[in-house]
């Protein structure tokens, strides 16, 4: 589905993917986890088209993305759903109008249907009751199932989603790993890519890991071979221990 | 070395830049889709809501401009000719640069803090994720309004600095209502209107693309939203009295 091939990604002299090779599965939740500053986002944004690489390439459903232009680009984007980090929903639109946006945008559906479609969206992750809210009244965890829904709702192949439990309590923690396979599972051939430092959510949840570590995939695999890795950077990240060969500057 | 060549060539590397995004923006003006809800609701922004200080700053500039030249006039008993002097100032100079000063104020600051904000919470980004251009849908319907709007503001300013000039010259120094607009007319032709609306029409494009450039190009966190809308309004401001010099030497020089 997705291909990194040798990417190398430098912002002035700091080289945040250094040859990075990884393969994401079609239909698949995949973990990208990683200590801070490691070219986590850095990557997302690079299957996006939103940065491009110094060198290498990337196939996404067998296009190379890195020879698109700005206009190619833009179509190939469509096929994306993003859920951001702190939701990013438009706050000058009420909540309805954020889940209609990428459908007025991306697709020649009619008003009747969007809003059919959008109504089906805010029920899957709970929130049909808040439409015509505007996001400054909704709680951190409204936001992020907005922001979920609205990525959700042009029906996209690939979601992305960016740190999506980072700075939640708990139970709102709990609730969108939950609704993370949950939607997975009810938008059948969706690929899942899943940006986190949440070690404990990616075991819980992936079907693969990718740990990435000096801009480079370390250790690679499912949630059981993850927990019997003897690399110790993986062992380290695990344990969250300061002391241990990782570098942490 | 490379330090000072860079500063040497920057002003080069970004003016070169503007004019790329500049033309980006104009290619852009007709393409589809068309946002009219969006050029409309910036309309309503622009014009509605800037109106009633328009007519107030208008009023009180031509009252000022009346006191201060009536005064003037009256010691060469030459009163009759302050609706004519005031009128020619306000078509030619005053009007669309108040204006532009005061929209650039108002609704420069307010593009460029909205957009930043936008740009801070990733909302720009949220946009690409989804196949969407942020120049065609934040900065192409405020460059249209901004276009449409800006000029209309200018001729309400006009007209009520004209008539705080009125008032004084009709209350204050005694000139008769029929031949205060007799001299307006003697020396106020239509083109020296068209001549204002036009510097205002410059002014209006100024304002928009300078101002919404600053939006999209802020740095991170309240203090980047901050120095990019101080940033976008100096600059504004400059570039209106550079262009304002610019335009009337076209003016005084070749058209006249």
């Amino acid at each position: 589905m997705i291909y990194f091939k040798n990417v190398t990604k430098s912002f002035g002299s700091q080289k945040v993917l250094n040859r990075l090779n990884l393969h994401i599965a079609r239909g698949k939740i995949t973990f990208i986890v990683g200590k801070s500053g490691e070219g986590k986002s850095v990557t997302i944004k690079h299957m996006l088209g939103l940065l491009h690489p110094d060198e290498g390439q990337i196939i996404v459903d067998g296009h190379d993305i890195t020879k698109f232009n700005e206009e190619e680009m833009r179509v190939q984007r469509r096929q994306f759903g993003m859920l951001f980090q702190h939701a990013a929903l438009f706050d000058s639109l009420t909540v309805l109008e954020n889940v209609l946006f990428p459908l007025v945008e991306q697709t020649s559906m009619n008003a009747q249907l969007a809003k059919r479609r959008a109504d089906e969206v805010l029920k899957q992750v709970g929130l049909a009751q808040v439409e015509n809210k505007y996001p400054e009244a909704l709680s951190t965890g409204e936001k992020k199932r907005v922001g979920l829904a609205r990525a959700l709702a042009a029906k996209p192949k690939i979601l992305l989603y960016d740190e999506p439990t980072t700075g939640m309590d708990p139970l709102v923690s709990e609730m969108i790993d939950q609704l993370l396979v949950k939607v997975n599972h009810e938008e059948k051939d969706m690929t899942s890519v899943v940006i986190s430092h949440d070690l404990k959510a990616a075991l819980a949840t992936a079907d693969h890991i990718i740990m990435l570590y000096k801009g480079q995939v370390i250790e690679e695999g499912s949630s059981e071979a993850f927990r019997k890795s003897t690399n110790a950077i993986v062992r380290q990240f695990f344990s969250g221990k300061v002391n241990g060969p990782m570098e942490l500057v | 070395m490379e330090t000072i060549l860079r500063s040497l060539f920057s002003p080069v590397e970004n003016l070169g830049s503007f004019l790329f995004y500049l033309r980006y923006i104009f290619t852009h003006l007709w393409k589809r889709p068309f946002r009219h809800k969006l050029v409309l609701q910036q309309i309503e922004f622009i014009g509605n809501q800037s109106v009633m200080i328009i007519i107030l700053t208008g009023f009180f500039t031509g009252a000022v401009f009346g006191l201060q030249i009536g005064g003037v006039f009256t010691i060469f008993q030459a009163e009759s000719m302050m609706g004519g002097a005031t009128g020619l100032a306000l078509a030619m100079e005053l009007g669309p640069l108040v204006t532009g000063f005061l929209l650039a104020g108002r609704v420069g600051s307010a593009m460029t803090a909205e957009i930043a904000t936008m740009v801070v919470g990733e909302q720009v980004d949220a946009l690409e994720s989804m196949g969407v251009d942020p120049v065609h849908y934040l900065i192409v319907p405020r460059v249209i309004a901004s276009i449409i709007v800006m000029p209309l503001l200018c001729g309400i300013f006009m007209i009520m600095g004209t008539y705080g000039a009125f008032i004084i010259g009709v209350v204050l120094f005694d000139v008769d209502q029929g031949i205060f607009f007799e001299k307006l007319l003697f020396l106020v032709h239509p083109p020296d209107v068209m001549t204002g609306l036009r510097k205002m029409l410059v002014f209006s494009v100024i304002i928009s693309t300078v101002c919404c450039r600053h939006g999209l190009h802020a740095g991170g966190g309240a203090k980047g939203v901050g120095d990019s809308t101080t940033n976008a309004v100096v600059k504004s401001l400059l570039a209106i009295l550079a262009f304002d010099f610019i335009i009337s030497f076209i003016e005084v020089r070749w058209l006249r």
